[in-house]
């Protein structure tokens, strides 16, 4: 018996790094969102996709963050089990499904509503699901200094098959 | 006492079960490594999946082994309802990760 409580012990310990990871995850995200809606706030005449990109973005480290909770879940399962926890594990499955769902519908939108106005900093790495937005960001994150100029390489026609 | 937990069948459940949640923490990581090195969010994300579908195998495995202790009705229905939702997890997370991939490849400039 004392193996078996050895291993539970040790994944009941590495469950909470993990979490501690999301929430300084979680924390960061807020954190780079609020220092952003402040600069929106003081800039003039800020286009309205500004705003729309911030929420974006904060709801896209929130997935991020709602997966290493996840990790973090599924390696509870294997302590102690309750209903409760198992019951919890799939609400934070569903929440997680269903937050990515939508988050993924709303980048989709803004991403083609890019399209027809380009040259919006929408995307942090993450381009739309389907190859119709030809005009979409870069696939992958570069630094923000070449950014224009990626844009126009990478962002061009023969991105799409 | 170490001598005879080796002949335990329950004791190698938690054992490949613990292998998965090591696999998951060094996913894990490995993920938060490789995005303070390359800043890809979606690399990070994909990183993840990687590590949770991998570890969650080795889980599955070990709750599978672990049938052979099962006594009470109750410890079969948990083990059902826990089966069913790692298997279920992975699912997901399969998808996840395939979408992902589908998305980046697509994205990706062909002369690069």
């Amino acid at each position: 018996m004392d193996l078996t409580l050895l291993f539970k012990d040790l994944t009941a310990q590495l469950a909470n790094w993990i979490e501690v990871i999301a929430s300084l995850i979680i924390a960061f995200a807020v954190v780079e969102a609020t220092v952003r809606a402040a600069r929106v706030f003081v800039t003039p005449h800020i286009p309205a996709e500004a705003k729309e990109d911030l929420r974006l973005r904060l709801g896209r480290w929130l997935a991020v963050a709602l997966e290493f909770e996840l990790a973090a879940d599924i390696l509870r399962t294997a302590i102690s089990p309750t209903w409760q926890e198992i019951g919890l594990l799939a609400a934070i499955a569903a929440i997680r499904t269903g937050l990515n769902y939508f988050l993924q519908l709303e980048i989709d939108r803004a991403a083609a509503r890019a399209q027809a106005k380009p040259g919006s900093e929408l995307a942090m790495g993450q381009p739309s699901a389907n190859g119709n937005t030809p005009d979409g960001a870069p696939g992958d994150k570069r630094p923000a200094s070449s950014q224009p100029h990626d844009e126009e390489v990478a962002g061009g026609r023969h991105a799409t098959p | 006492m170490p001598l005879l937990d080796v002949l335990r069948i329950d004791v190698w459940a938690a054992a490949i079960e613990f292998l998965g949640a090591l696999l998951i923490a060094g996913y894990v990581v490995a993920a938060l490594i490789t995005f303070a090195r390359t800043r890809d969010v979606v690399q990070l994300r994909l990183t993840l999946a990687d590590g949770v579908i991998a570890g969650l195998n080795f889980k599955l495995a070990g709750s599978l082994l672990k049938t052979v202790v099962l006594h009470t009705w109750d410890q079969v229905l948990m083990f059902t309802v826990i089966f069913v939702l790692r298997f279920v997890l992975k699912r997901i997370f399969t998808w996840e990760a395939n979408r992902i991939r589908a998305r980046r490849s697509l994205h990706q400039p062909s002369a690069s």
